[in-house]
């Protein structure tokens, strides 16, 4: 949008000059050559006779309304500084070119802005102005990275927020600030700040989104359901011992009684007798329908069964009723038997359930917890080894007998011996017999989380420094005709070859055959460098 | 203002807060939420070993793992949980953090916590994660038609249910991004002033929760129709993700290409995800002509490194290879990925010859030039090596454009498609459209600028301006808006507030589309970003739409209307192929 001829404008053509003269009230001056004019006709003149083919007239105007505009209010206000920046300086910028125009004051939605409407005529310049920078000669752009030196083109806004100098692409923003200068967005008044005092306000870049707890609401809801249960489930179990102490009285009598088996309709008419004694039956001809299922009952395809905790009628399917062993601490299979409905038969064992399911522990468990203590220890450790490595690489040679070398040769063997531990908790997991989908299900994920975490992990162990020159360990490496290595770095390079391996197969397995090519002549590459290394020693 | 970032926030504090191995449940909607957000090994590094559906019933008891439940609270999701809770045969959960998205009835919470026998649940939290972040500044809440139709009846009643998931999305996002704004429609959508009042209604009944910082000046949400722009769906786009999205596209971040020929079995369906694609992220708003160079670089680098790979030499070498090695395959998959894509993009463009046809569609869309254009038209509209779906689109955007010309020919233009051989359901689209979206419903606005002088003026210095490519003249509605939206200009007897109003400059715009917004939009409102640091603007939409997904919401909501027109659409759609019917009917349309 600038010309590149308007570059031949002076710098600080546009900083007002405290100095100017007074006649130039009109601040009619040549924007080109500053050359004194008495009326807009004459410029008009001057402009078209001295600079017609060197000026793009747009832009000249635009220069010229604000050297003239920057003037009048240096001469109109007893402090020249001070006034530059007036609103009205703001509007013809606006107009003509900055296109940044500050909000009115009085601002409809707010209830202050609508209670005052005077705030409407308040203008910045009841903001402070105290910590302003002082203008100087050759201000450059406060904003990080601009750093332009400011003229007439590129602006020259102090941000009334932090006071600094800004270019106009760097503060054409705006927000409300109060008369100290501090963001207010309530009762301040809209005044121009910089990009940076703009964009790193309070909750500017919140990202965290509004969340609302309902623990609480429910919890309390669920404590009534669950103290209502506990009352239930007391009534329930109450029932229970009861009918099994009577069936064990009644077993005691049978079995002293008669060794034979009793006739089947006088010992169903019996226990009938003992476990209506305990809760009152529902009547059959009330009940056409199974409540639980609501399946119809029929005279001989549903029939009714009464639950013997609760008396009620129910269907004889799965679902909804079920034998249950009377006593609860009875392990033989041939006890007697109720008959439950499902409702009591939760109630009933919902804490034996609870106690059995604490009780029994997974597998995976003692995995995983392994899992987390190596990653934990890698963790820890990881970071100072980097951070070792990262202060060797700054030197030029690192000696062998150097503390912190071997601090970190040490910090590697821990490392190198956790990581090897994770690997083989990935086979173990590979190999963890399982019959359920859902458990192979996340052993593959846990298997998965250990090879990424490896690959993400590991790579800086082979990152250790050369050891320097006059190193000890191959002192007879210039008698050998062979070149040996140090048993350290033939380490390094078999388990590259292993690692190469690992790619290999995967991508043999992914049938990525040109990866697979490359990969193969790396191999080739390392087995013939162990060889030459290893062969000798 | 980062509506991807809010997601994510949104779930890392949910699986955060919870230590150790964990499940995550989620509904159908809420796995499409987070699957654009986070991919499955950034959930592995959180420890969420297990992803399963909640109403997944073949569940095994695994009362070793921590659950974490993230669901929409409707009816299916919450009867899920309660059978979950209830049945002590599935999984019995150890410690249960349910999280839903949205806010949660009473009455739900009732029954849930009438279940909870086992006292299993630890906390219950609403988390408003209830829309697609598709980009930073592009969501959508995946609500289109035949599902979730927008209309019943008439073209300006809502369907109850798609109007409460609208309602609640957009409450949802306002709150993910702490926003409470002034809300102005466009004010010829009867659709948007419903949406508008309600959302202002329900601001106000959630009153604490809406309790943000001050802004210095309020938030603006502005609800527009696509109805009113029905062009902009129609137009083929040049920029990388619109492309895709127009002739392959993109569902939940996922591009099908298994019907493309040959194509490897790994790369049935790629996924594109700015977050974690950077040559994506850099690329998506590229258009063909930039992006084939770029896609060249970025083959270029990865033949350097697979010549490097390829030719160890020493052991520096190769410990470089190693350790570059992940990374470079991830890069061979991406590279491969990009380069199907795009060669399927050039493939379909070559074959069909898009080129032309986008010329033409941009005259059509920007430029007075009815016969000129009408001749080309006539020329193209008979070519059967163009794509039938292009040439429809092309007649239809003649046909919004010179609806109430007087020398408007669509009428012989159907004739011409019948002729050669499109069939009559395709060529009733035109009429659908129309009644859809025709100069009729868009009342307000002048789409095209060819009524009134100052606009033709507008749009002669437009072309004086020069035009750098051809294909990419036409400039949405929703830009012109926009534009005057953030000088504080935008005129109120067009755009009126629902509540309060305000003379300032906004600093943050939230635009909705009802009817889907289009990826063109997007990358028009990433520019617009960028023009203005000072300004903030998202985009929504109840989908993302291409021209075929466009196309068939119109169908379906016209057909939904059943006006008289409507019934007579089916009737010789389905029954008898009568061209003469479908002439008849869109002479009556066209007149």
């Amino acid at each position: 949008m600038s010309s590149p001829r308007l570059q031949r404008l002076p710098r600080d053509a546009g900083s007002p000059s405290a100095d100017s003269p007074l006649y130039m009230a009109e601040g009619l001056s040549c924007p080109v050559c500053e050359e004194e004019m008495t009326n807009l006709g004459q410029l008009n003149r001057h402009l078209d006779d001295a600079h017609q083919t060197e000026f793009d007239t747009k832009d000249a105007l635009v220069s010229w309304f604000r050297t003239a505009q920057r003037k009048v209010a240096a001469t109109a206000a007893p402090l020249g500084r001070a006034a530059t920046g007036t609103i009205t300086a703001l509007r013809v910028e606006s107009v003509i070119g900055g296109g940044f125009e500050l909000n009115p004051g009085a601002d409809v939605a707010s209830p202050a802005g609508a209670g005052a409407p005077q705030a409407a005529l308040v203008s910045d310049a009841t903001v402070t102005r105290a910590h302003w920078q002082k203008d100087g000669a050759n201000d450059r752009c406060s904003t990080e990275g601009c750093g332009k030196y400011l003229s007439i083109r590129t602006g020259r806004h102090h941000c009334r927020k932090c006071g600094l100098l800004h270019c106009d692409t760097h503060s054409s923003y705006q927000m409300r600030l109060s008369p100290s200068a501090l963001p207010d967005p309530v009762a301040g008044i809209w005044c121009r700040v910089c990009q940076k005092c703009y964009k790193e306000r309070e909750g500017y870049r919140d990202t965290i989104g509004v969340s609302r707890n309902k623990t609480n609401v429910f919890l309390r809801m669920r404590k009534n359901r669950i103290d209502t249960l506990l009352l239930e489930s007391n009534k329930l179990e109450k029932r229970l011992e009861k009918l099994s102490a009577l069936y064990a009285e009644e077993e005691a009598n049978g079995q002293s009684a008669t060794g034979s088996p009793m006739l089947y309709g006088s010992a169903a008419a019996k226990s009938r007798r003992l476990e209506q004694s305990v809760v009152k039956w529902e009547d059959d001809t009330h009940v056409s329908a199974c409540p639980l299922c609501t399946k119809q009952f029929g005279a001989f395809t549903n029939r009714r069964h009464h639950c013997r905790l609760c008396g009620r009628v129910v269907c004889g399917t799965n679902t909804c009723s079920s034998m249950v062993g009377l006593l609860v601490d009875d392990t033989r299979s041939n006890g007697p038997q109720i008959r439950v409905c499902a409702d009591c038969k939760r109630v009933v064992t919902r804490r034996a359930e609870k106690y059995h399911d604490t009780a029994s522990s997974n597998s995976i468990i003692p995995i995983y917890r392994s899992l987390v203590k190596y990653k934990s220890s890698v963790d820890e450790l990881l970071p100072k080894f980097n951070g070792l490595l990262m202060t060797m690489s700054n030197r030029a040679v690192v000696e062998y007998e150097d503390s912190d070398y071997q601090l970190a040769s040490r910090y590697r063997k821990s490392l190198m011996e956790w990581f090897s531990e994770l690997d083989k908790l990935g086979k173990r997991i590979k190999l963890h017999p399982t019959s359920s989908k859902t458990t192979t299900r996340v052993l593959n994920a846990l298997h998965l989380s250990i090879i990424t975490y490896l690959q993400t992990h590991m790579f800086t162990l082979q990152l250790m420094p050369k050891v320097g020159a006059p190193a000890p360990p191959p002192k007879d490496s210039a008698t050998s005709a062979f070149p040996t290595m140090d048993p350290a770095q033939l380490a390094v390079l078999q388990e590259q070859r292993k690692l190469v391996q690992g790619f290999l197969d995967d991508a043999l397995r992914r049938r990525r055959f040109e990866d697979a090519a490359a990969l193969r002549e790396s191999l080739d590459e390392l087995d013939r460098e162990i060889k030459l290394g290893g062969a000798p020693g | 203002m980062d509506v991807t970032k809010a997601v994510q926030n949104y779930l890392n504090k949910m699986i955060t807060e919870v230590t150790g191995m964990k499940v995550l449940l989620m509904d159908a909607e809420t796995t499409s939420i987070i699957s654009m957000v986070m991919t499955q090994t950034q959930l592995l590094q959180r420890e969420v070993y297990l992803i399963d559906r909640v109403d997944n019933t073949q569940r095994e008891k695994m009362r070793h793992l921590k659950c974490i439940c993230f669901v929409r609270p409707t009816g299916e999701s919450v009867q899920a949980l309660v059978e979950e809770l209830r049945d002590p045969r599935l999984v019995l959960l150890y410690r249960d953090l349910a999280d839903f998205s949205n806010t949660l009835k009473k009455s739900d919470i009732e029954r849930l916590a009438e279940v909870d026998e086992n006292e299993v649940v630890r906390e219950i939290q609403e988390y408003y994660a209830d829309f697609l972040s598709i980009n930073p500044e592009l969501f959508h809440l995946n609500v289109s038609a035949p599902s979730h139709p927008l209309f019943v009846e008439n073209l300006s009643t809502w369907d109850t249910r798609t109007f409460s998931r609208v309602t609640e999305g957009i409450l949802a996002m306002l709150l993910a991004l702490k926003k409470k704004p002034l809300i102005r429609y466009e004010k010829s959508s009867a659709l948007a002033r419903k949406l508008a009042s309600e959302l202002s209604y329900q601001i106000q009944q959630e009153g604490p929760l809406f309790d943000f910082r001050r802004p210095d000046t309020a938030p603006i949400l502005l609800i527009m129709d696509r109805r009113n722009d029905p062009v902009t769906p129609l137009l083929l786009q040049w920029t990388y993700q619109a492309m895709v999205h127009e002739l392959i596209g993109i569902t939940n971040g996922r591009v099908d290409l298994s019907g493309l020929p040959d194509v490897r079995p790994e790369m049935r369906e790629v996924v594109l995800n700015p977050e974690q694609d950077s040559f994506y992220r850099k690329s998506m708003y590229l258009n063909m002509g930039d992006l084939g160079s770029n896609i060249k670089s970025y083959v270029d680098e990865y033949q350097t490194k697979h010549k490097s790979s390829a030719q160890v030499e020493s052991i520096t070498d190769m410990k470089k290879f190693v350790e570059d090695y992940p990374e470079f395959r991830k890069l061979s998959g991406n590279v491969t990925k990009h380069v199907t894509l795009v060669g399927e993009l050039s493939r379909q463009v070559g074959r069909g010859h898009l080129m032309e046809v986008g010329e033409l569609e941009q005259s059509l869309a920007v430029n007075d030039n009815h016969t000129q254009d009408l001749k080309t038209l006539r020329a193209m509209v008979e070519r059967t090596d163009i794509p039938e779906d292009a040439r429809i689109r092309l007649t239809l955007l003649y046909a919004l454009r010179y609806e109430k010309s007087p020398q408007n020919a669509t009428p012989q233009l159907l004739d011409i498609l019948a002729r050669s051989g499109v069939s009559d359901k395709k060529i009733a689209l035109v009429g659908h459209v129309l009644q859809y979206a025709g100069a009729d419903q868009r009342l307000g606005e002048d789409l095209f600028s060819n009524n009134n002088v100052f606009s033709r003026t507008k749009n002669a210095f437009k072309g004086l301006q020069g035009v750098e490519n051809v294909y990419t003249q036409h400039v949405p509605h929703l830009v012109e808006t926009l534009q005057e939206c953030i000088k504080g200009k935008l005129r109120d007897q067009l755009y009126p507030f629902i509540e309060g109003a305000s003379r300032d400059k906004p600093q943050d715009i939230i635009v909705f589309m009802i009817g889907g917004a289009t990826y063109a939009e997007a990358h028009e409102i990433n520019k617009l970003n960028a023009q203005h640091p000072a300004v903030r603007i998202v985009l929504g939409g109840t989908s993302v739409h291409n021209s075929q997904s466009f196309l068939k919401e119109a169908a379906e909501s016209v057909g939904r209307w059943g006006g008289a027109s409507g019934k007579n659409n089916s009737n010789t759609g389905g029954k008898e192929n009568d061209p003469q019917a479908e002439r008849v009917k869109s002479n009556r349309i066209g007149a």
